[in-house]
Formats: structure tokens, sequence, C-alpha cells
């Protein structure tokens, strides 16, 4: 499928040489964007005015001769809580109802440098709580391929859009999997970097030491064109880094790849598991090496993950007061605790409210070194762990996703939802960059392979998965 | 000594929504209560990490603030997502 699209840089040159007529071609395509959305629900806002006149401005750029980015007239979905002046960022959640932010966050500043057209803000779980894209405010997101099962969360929307075609890329973000978790359910590729390889400036914060901005296309080379726009310093941003030189890239002759053991446990289903050794045995094909592994601590890691995330959540989320932005509800003369409890009691959802609460335990007093330090503790010995593992390999390999898209409405405890991500939450914890590739279909539904590299090895991750899709693909 | 394994008691679920300004009615309360204890049994799992281990801290070598410089901003197109104003102030709830 990946194949018969156009890659960005084929668009984005016939953009540049004049050969679309661009504001044709972007105009139809957002008039029919309601229509091509009606049943999956990947956008909370079709930005179709706003791309139609940059589709404009960019096309009588091409006619003057003008040299275009590299993106010129592409088409991008835009997680709903990255900031896009003079478009709603919502969250998905009715406590940012009515915001429009008034500036760019500096990824969507590096986009549209680059002349992307940005076709609308897409649908998430609220917050980006949750791995389904099932509990924001604004209905559910529905699978591409098949309408009776979840997207994945909480990029849903992005990874949904881009499967859908109804963009060529998507901006996600990833705390504990939601970029990797969808891609892997909408069988497309999605990155989440190396903590501080991207800017989060203009990005609604929810759990500041484990997220990412990353990027999501139906190739590998789109992927990492993206990266490579978004990716740098931002004074703006104290924790993001200047990208490292290029550290030379493996090929996949004689790549050290290891199977982490204890993501082939319980809890796999079967055809996930056969789908990834397959993956693993075509970069045998390939002239890789690989060979099991262990890494123990991941033991620690769902239950670190959740409490490093509930308790920065329960700290970021304070902010809502309904006094600067977003939704207000007591608009009388109610006092200010009556009045900010009215508006966050009403207006945050089940899941946002049960990780705030639970995010103000693990950090109350008695509490925070049995839970909070504790997860500190898990978090560094995942550090070394990992480290010591990048000594033997070059790449990490498993399944991102332990199962298959459940189906919308399945009943599961908050527990067993937060179980699934066991996968997905290492990489964020350790802080590297880790990529979801499509590998293939069981029983009509998609799988996705997660290969995850040291620190700054995004390059390695885009030969890799580069070599891997070129004879899947 | 750290206090571990607590039964966490409606009480204690009331005590939380107080501090994260959330009402909750009784039947939120029970069923949370339910749902917060075995979301923290399970996190139980690291009490098996030594207390040996030192937090390590992320060092980036490229950390560094930014000069402490007045840059363009825009007061305007922030006052304009205030809920409630009375001309350049932000109305806020009263605290007495």
């Amino acid at each position: 499928m990946g194949k018969l699209a156009l890659s960005v840089r084929e668009t984005a040159r016939r953009v540049s040489a004049g050969e679309v007529d661009l504001e044709e071609h972007v105009a139809s395509r957002l008039e029919r964007m309601p229509r091509m959305d009606r049943d999956v629900h990947a956008f909370l806002y079709v930005a179709k005015e706003e791309a139609i006149e940059r589709a404009r401005e960019i096309q009588k750029r091409a006619k003057r001769g003008e040299k275009l980015g590299r993106l010129a007239g592409v088409g991008l979905a835009i997680k709903d809580n990255i900031c896009v002046k003079g478009m709603p960022a919502t969250c998905a959640s009715k406590i940012l109802e009515g915001f429009v932010p008034p500036y760019d966050a500096t990824v969507i500043e590096r986009i549209k440098r680059e002349d992307g057209i940005i076709f609308g803000k897409a649908n998430m779980d609220e917050f980006a709580m949750g791995n389904t894209s099932t509990s924001g405010a604004f209905g559910p997101t529905r699978n591409p391929w098949d309408l009776e099962r979840v997207a994945g969360g909480s990029s849903g929307g992005s990874a949904a859009a881009v499967a859908a075609s109804m963009t060529a890329l998507a901006l996600g973000s990833d705390t504990g999997g939601s970029v990797r978790c969808p891609a892997s359910y909408c069988s497309v590729v999605g990155l989440k970097p190396t903590y501080g390889a991207v800017s989060r400036y203009g990005v609604v914060p929810y759990a500041n030491s484990l997220e990412q901005v990353g990027p999501i296309a139906k190739r590998v080379e789109d992927v990492a064109l993206l990266f490579e726009i978004i990716s740098g310093r931002d004074a703006r941003d104290s924790t993001s880094a200047e990208r490292t030189a290029r550290k030379s890239v493996p090929g996949t002759k004689g790549l050290r790849v290891g199977l982490i053991k204890e993501f082939f446990g319980e809890g796999i289903q079967e055809g996930v598991k056969k789908n990834v050794l397959d993956a693993s045995a075509k970069l045998e094909e390939l002239g890789a090496h690989t060979e099991w592994t262990s890494i123990t601590s991941l033991n620690y890691a769902l239950a670190a993950y959740y409490i490093v995330a509930m308790a920065e959540a329960s700290s970021n989320l304070s902010r809502y007061d309904g006094v600067r932005y977003g939704a207000s509800l007591e608009k009388g003369s109610a006092d200010w605790n009556t009045a900010f409890s009215k508006t966050r009691t009403e207006s945050f959802g089940t899941e946002v409210k049960r990780r705030i609460l639970l995010g103000t335990f693990v950090l109350s007093a008695g509490y925070y070194e049995a839970y909070y330090l504790k997860a500190q503790r898990a978090r560094s010995l995942l550090r070394t762990e990992f480290k010591k593992a990048f000594k033997d390999f070059d790449v990490l390999l498993g399944p991102t996703m332990p199962v298959l898209p459940p189906k919308l409405g399945d009943k599961v405890t908050p527990l067993e939802d937060y179980l699934i991500d066991v996968n997905t939450v290492p990489a964020n914890l350790v802080g590297i960059p880790s990529i979801s590739v499509p590998a293939g279909f069981t029983g009509g539904l998609p799988v996705g392979v997660q290969l995850m590299a040291p620190h700054f090895g995004e390059e390695t991750l885009f030969s890799v998965a580069g070599a891997y899709e070129e004879v899947t693909a | 000594m750290t206090k571990s394994k607590p039964k966490i008691t409606v009480d204690d679920v009331r005590r939380l929504g107080a501090l994260a300004k959330i009402s909750l009615n009784s039947a939120e309360e029970e069923g949370l209560r339910k749902e917060l204890s075995s979301i923290l049994e399970y996190f139980h799992v690291v009490d098996k990490v030594e207390d040996g281990v030192v937090v390590d801290e992320l060092k980036w070598d490229a950390v560094s603030l930014r000069r402490d410089e007045v840059g363009p901003s825009d007061p305007e197109g922030v006052l304009k997502g205030v809920p409630q104003r009375k001309g350049r102030f932000v109305k806020a709830p009263r605290v007495f």
C-alpha cells in the first residue's frame, strides 16, 4: 500500500516544479474531508479555509520561481495537544473548549517554514491519557482497517488520518507509547524520538520527563524526513538538545539484534508473536544476527511509568482552573475553591480524574518514598540495563503492542488497560528512540514491530526499519 | 520508614479529591476506592527495587538557559482567550 502513494519528497518536488495545481488539489481534498472522516473521526477540527489560503500562497511562490521547503504542499494532521496559532487546541477535553492558542509550537513553526500545510487537528485520548483514543470528550476515533475496533492511542486521530490517506504526514506525542501504539494498530510507521531530540515548546504537557512529539507516516523515509525537520535545539525548551553528529549507521549486514525475552512473555497474543518473530527472521535474511536477551528490570517498568506519569500529570493539570483560558463554568460570586472545583469536576473526564487523584496520592506526605522515589530508582535500573544491552546489540526488537487492536466498548478495568502499554513505556523511561513499523496482518488486523536504539540513534532505526520495509511493504 | 501497602478508604479518596479540586459523589468515591486500591497494589512491584540504587539525573550537555531578554509578545492575543475579563484585567473568583 505504501509504495502506491507518492513519497513526501516526490510530492514536494512536483509542487515546487509547478506540476500540481495545489490550490485546486487542497481545496477538493478538504472539501471531501468531512465525508472521508465521517466513520473514522480522525479530526476534531478541519482547517479548510486556512489550508486553502496557505496552498494559494505556496502556489504563488512556486510560480514566482521561489525555492520551496521540503514539505511543499504536503498535508499534515496535528494532534490536538500541539498548539497551532489560530486553531483550537482542546486535547479532546471539555476543559480546553474554546481555547485558541495565540502562538505556534516550535514543531509547527518548523513545519510551516518547510511549506507543509496543516489540514487539521487530530483526535486523541483526553490529555493524551490512554491507548484507545476513545476517552476524549468529542467521540472516539475508529480504526480505518476495521471500524469496530479502536485506532489505538493516544495519538489515534493522527495515525488514522495517515492510514486512511487523509494526510500524508501526522504529528503525535508519545509519553508511554502514544505514537507507537496507534501506528501499530493502524499499520503505519511511528517514531518516539530520543528524549530532548524534539522541542516540547507549545505542546500541552502531561508528563514532562517522558514525552516527545513524534512523526507518523506510511513509510520510513517520510517519518525520517519529518523528524529531521522538527528536531534540534530550541532555546524555548531547556531540555531540547542539538542533534549530535550522525553516528555511523550499521547496515543490516552484521547488525546485532537483541530480541527482548520479556516482550514475548505472558499476555502476548499468538498471532502478534508469530508476525514479530517473522520480522526478526526477515532481518536475519538481510544479514543480521538475532539473539535472545533479557532485561530483568523490565518487570518494574509499567508500575514505574504509571507512578511517574501520574505524579507529573497531577502537577501539570493543576493549571486548569477556568480563570486564564478554556472552560469556566462558575461565573457567579462563588469563592475560588468552589469555582475551581466546579470547572474541574464537570470538565475533566473519568480517566483524567483517576490519574490526577493517583498522582496526588503517590506524591503525598508519607507515600512519596514508597512510590515516587522507588519508581525513580526503578527508572535508573532500567537505564543502566538498557545501556548494558546496547553494548551487545545495535537495536532491540519486540512487538509494539502485545495484542491486536481491541474492539470499541470492550470492558476492561483501568489496570488491565494500563497493562497493555508494557512494551512501549520502557523507551520513555529510558529516554531512547523507538520506532513501530508495520509487520503484516494477522486475522485481518495489523501488527507492529518495535525497534529501539541507543540515545540519538534515530538514523540506525531508519536504516534498519527502511531495509525491512523495502522487502516487506 | 515508609508506610507501605496502605488500605485506601473512602475518606482518603475524598481527601485526594479536595486536594486536587475535584468533587466526587458517593458512588464515584466508592468506585475510585476500589480502582485506586487495585492499581496501588500493583504499583508495589517496585518495592523490590533496593534502596541503594542511586537515582541518576538526566545530564544534558546542551542544557543552557536562554538569555533573559524581552522578546515580542502579544498581550491582546493572550487576553482573547480569558473566559471573564474586565478591560485589560483577568476576572478571577473571590479569594476571601
